[in-house]
């Protein structure tokens, strides 16, 4: 618990009258590749803006690496990679003096990687000399993400950094993730919508909703563990089953519970009538958030 | 003594199986198919994570669980290869386990539909008489 | 140069370059290269003239400083607040430190460096320097779209120039001593408070700020100026109440009309019409109440004129439905596809022109009426209302610079649309003068024949126009 990157103590935020963030706590580990999960306007910005410190919380403390967000040194400002949801770029500058205006002010710039994310992500000259607002989503979004990996930074913070790309864009960028930034040990935080990405990439993952993480775990385990059991009211209902997160009444009367017990549920998929079905982490996703 | 690649592998998101069991019951069935022959050398777990972008500890803990049921070994300062088999009999129950999802996922069907276990046994005997 | 001043210079120079580019990328060249080319002529001059180099240094760095201080008003102080963004300010190590640095740093050297130049000459320094720091410091705050800053700054130029009212006492006591001393302090606090009000640290506020800034700068393009805007409660109701007529009614004409947007229909014309007449009945009634009977006369004789300014407003109109026609593309291309309205581009485009004609003359009378009504209430002579009209008649062919070919040209916009209307009031009154003299007719009345000629023939040949012209909603403008 004291060593964690990352942490959050019952933070709290309203805007007007809805709460986004309730009494929510999330601690972060070293070297952790942790996705957020949550539906649209669940407050996946939010919670990760007040944890980065650019949003006041109403109440509750986030330290990083031990300081308070509020007053962050600049030892540890330069440890910290973030990719907004909007690009905040500075449109009127092309690429090129972006990145050479970010690499005077960050002690650590790894300029060969820089120039090869570039070449390899569709930077051609013409590209890099034209202001970054003539530049089409998906171009803005890729050089976000160069420049918060540009300074080696041990915490990477992104969300939704894939939402404008395509299929072989997400993929470079998975790519990219694995080779330069999993390897390293830095410590990863998405938000993403695209579970597939989150499948291959991500450890742990961490499900927002009502304002709090509603579920958190490894992914493997949750996927191992979920299970919905669909059966009769007659046998299911008044029956607590293991690690059950949900109940429902289906239309033709019957009664479905997720669960993520997953083994002990063995011998109840052999009384007749009932079914215990696997999770993909679509369906998870879907039942935990709804 | 081949050294394999990283893409003689593929895995499918969205399904309820973890990545890193496709990966353990992928390299099992390559092996039992003779695809992978004892000695071979596997591709690190650097090389499969970069081809399939996965998170290399998925990769490692895939590996890990192999070596622990004796399919791969490791060798000194060369990384994975897979393991000797120590006999026929012992590869005819490995193959029978590997069929065994399969089979409990027909059983399940079979239950759901409720036939006893006498026509389903019939059934079966048929249509492998069918495919031979 | 020691290690520990190089970081922050090179930081500043870089801050400076980046802040400069906002505006223009060559603009930190330019800036500098035009300083440096004021001083060398100047020095050169004062040089020749006076032999004397410390006259001419003099001089020459008066022009420097000048210069650095233009550019770093006009280019660098709203270029900085740009780039402080909530992220920037937050994640990114020293920036907001140091443009907050070199912003006091410019501040407190311009103050001083002015208070210095005071020197000799019959200001006195000491009130130079409190005037130039409070409003340098009140102009920062009001770039960065904060609302005191643009009080302060206009508080403090007005006790500049108009510092003779000033009580005496007060302005002494600033001059020297314990007075000046605190005054420099309350104003090296402000400034303090400006810097941080300027370069905010994140948080809500700074969110919101940010947006007040883009929706400042939108503001100042064509399209942004007629955006829409949240609407007052009266005029929505009412724009409701016609929406809903005009929906239920089914008229296509009427429905093509609510393209341009809730804000730029007619109804809030009308609205602003009421408001201005309403208002003009309480200005005459208080002037017959309480004025004396010259000004009364004054009002009777050329009262009318001013109102007739108010016909000018058919520019802005005009302009703005050009502007909107341009700017509401996407809701345009779902309006081609929506049966009620006629198939095929002749049609179509002779619809539209109906519809922006109609609404066009619509605002147009409007105005007229409003115009006539108001010199009617200031009490002028029939001859002064037929010649109100007749300049109301001038503006007319304004009315069809919205008949064009909209899916090649977006329409008239800014001083081509003035250049226009210029020119067509010189036509006018080129033909009431000959008018004049051939048939007799007053100037005006001649003119406004005219004008109305040239507006049916401006709309003839729109209507021309649209006959042959492709479809006015295009996916996109052609070339």
């Amino acid at each position: 618990m004291t060593n964690a990157i990352i942490q959050s103590a019952a933070i709290s935020k309203q805007f007007g009258s809805a709460t986004i963030l309730n009494q929510l706590d999330w601690q972060i580990m070293p070297g952790q590749v942790i996705g957020l999960l949550g539906r649209n306007g669940a407050g996946k910005s939010t919670l990760l803006e007040c944890l980065l410190g650019l949003r006041e919380t109403d109440a509750g403390s986030v330290r990083i690496y031990g300081e308070d967000v509020a007053h962050l040194s600049d030892v540890t400002r330069a440890r910290i990679g973030y990719v907004p949801q909007k690009s905040d770029l500075f449109e009127w500058m092309t690429p090129r003096q972006m990145l050479a205006y970010f690499k005077a002010l960050y002690p650590r710039w790894n300029g060969a990687k820089v120039d090869g994310l570039l070449a390899r992500w569709g930077f051609d000259q013409l590209m890099q000399n034209k202001p970054i607002s003539k530049l089409s989503g998906g171009e803005q979004q890729r050089l976000s993400i160069i420049r918060a990996l540009a300074h080696d930074p041990e915490l990477l913070v992104l969300d939704e950094p894939v939402s404008a790309l395509d299929p072989v864009g997400r993929r470079e960028f998975l790519r990219e993730l694995v080779d330069g930034v999993i390897e390293r040990g830095t410590t990863v935080v998405f938000s993403t919508h695209i579970l597939s990405d989150l499948e291959r990439v991500a450890l742990d993952l961490a499900f927002l909703k009502d304002g709090r993480i509603a579920l958190q775990g490894r992914l493997d385990d949750l996927l191992e563990g979920a299970r919905r059991v669909v059966g009769p009211a007659s046998l299911l209902d008044g029956r607590q089953l293991a690690g059950e997160l949900r109940r429902q009444r289906t239309p033709d009367g019957s009664v479905s519970v997720i669960t993520h017990g997953g083994a002990g549920l063995a011998q109840l998929g052999k009384e007749s009538g009932v079914r215990v079905e696997a999770l993909s982490l679509e369906d998870l996703f879907i039942e935990v958030t709804q | 003594m081949t050294n394999h690649a990283a893409h003689l592998f593929s895995i499918a998101t969205g399904s309820s199986e973890p990545i890193y069991r496709q990966l353990v019951d992928q390299i099992k069935r390559l092996v039992a198919a003779g695809q992978m022959a004892p000695g071979d050398g596997m591709p690190s777990v650097r090389e499969v994570a970069q081809a399939l972008a996965l998170n290399p500890m998925t990769v490692s803990k895939a590996y890990s669980l192999l070596e622990m049921e004796g399919v791969l070994t490791r060798r000194r300062g060369l990384g994975m290869e897979v393991a000797a088999r120590t006999g026929t009999a012992q590869s005819v129950q490995e193959r029978a386990e590997l069929l065994r999802p399969t089979l409990e996922r027909a059983a399940m069907e079979a239950r759901q539909l409720e036939l006893d276990s006498d026509t389903v046994l019939s059934l079966f005997t048929q249509i492998l008489k069918e495919q031979a | 140069m020691s290690a520990a001043l190089k970081g922050p210079a090179a930081d500043y120079w870089l801050l400076w370059r980046m802040a400069l580019s906002t505006r223009h990328p060559r603009a930190s060249a330019i800036v500098l290269g035009l300083t440096g080319v004021a001083t060398l002529v100047v020095a050169l001059l004062v040089q020749l003239k006076n032999a004397d180099p410390l006259l001419t240094a003099s001089f020459a760095l008066r022009i420097a400083l000048g210069g650095m201080m233009m550019g770093w008003m006009l280019y660098f102080v709203p270029g900085a607040v740009k780039l402080n963004s909530p992220f920037t300010a937050r994640l990114v190590p020293r920036l907001r430190r140091r443009l907050i640095e070199l912003t006091a740093l410019v501040w407190l050297v311009a103050i001083v460096s002015s208070a210095l130049m005071a020197q000799g000459t019959k200001l006195s320094p000491a009130l130079v320097f409190l005037g130039t720091g409070t409003w340098l410091a009140a102009y920062g705050l009001g770039q960065s779209g904060n609302r005191m800053g643009a009080w302060v700054q206009f508080a403090a130029w007005t006790c500049i120039v108009f510092n003779q009212h000033l009580p005496a006492g007060l302005v002494e006591q600033l001059k020297g001593g314990t007075g000046f001393a605190v005054a420099a302090l309350l104003m090296l606090a402000f400034g303090a408070l400006a810097l941080q009000w300027m370069f905010l640290n994140g948080g809500e506020r700074h969110y919101a700020a940010r947006e007040a800034q883009i929706l400042q700068a939108e503001k100042l393009t064509a399209a942004g100026q007629f955006k829409e805007r949240r609407q007052h409660r009266i005029g929505a109701s009412l724009y409701e109440w016609v929406l809903r007529r005009d929906s239920t009614a089914r008229n296509s004409g009427r429905l093509l009309g609510h393209l341009l947007g809730a804000r730029n229909h007619w109804v809030y014309r009308a609205l602003a019409m009421g408001g201005i007449l309403a208002g003009g009945v309480v200005a005459v009634g208080l002037l017959h109440a309480f004025g004396s009977l010259e000004l009364q006369e004054m009002t009777a004789n050329i009262g009318w004129a001013g109102a007739a300014l108010l016909m000018l407003g058919a520019l802005f109109d005009c302009e703005r439905r050009n502007v909107r026609l341009k700017d509401t593309a996407t809701e345009q291309a779902l309006m081609r596809l929506v049966p009620p309205l006629p198939a095929g581009a002749p049609a179509f485009n002779r619809h539209l022109a109906r519809t922006l004609l109609r609404v066009g003359l619509l605002e147009w009378a409007m105005l007229a009426a409003t115009v006539l009504c108001l010199g009617l209430l200031s009490g002028a002579s029939p001859a002064d209302l037929g010649m109100q009209a007749c300049l109301c008649c001038l503006t007319l062919p304004v009315v069809a610079a919205n008949l064009r070919d909209h899916a090649h040209h977006a329409g008239l916009l800014g001083w081509r649309l003035l250049c226009g209307f210029v020119l067509s009031v010189c036509i006018s009154f080129a033909v009431g003068a000959v008018a004049h003299t051939v048939f007799g007719l007053p100037v005006l009345v001649g003119a406004a024949l005219a004008s109305i000629v040239i507006a049916a023939a401006l709309v003839a040949n729109g209507f021309r126009r649209a006959e042959t012209a492709p479809y006015a909603f295009p996916a996109g403008r052609l070339a």
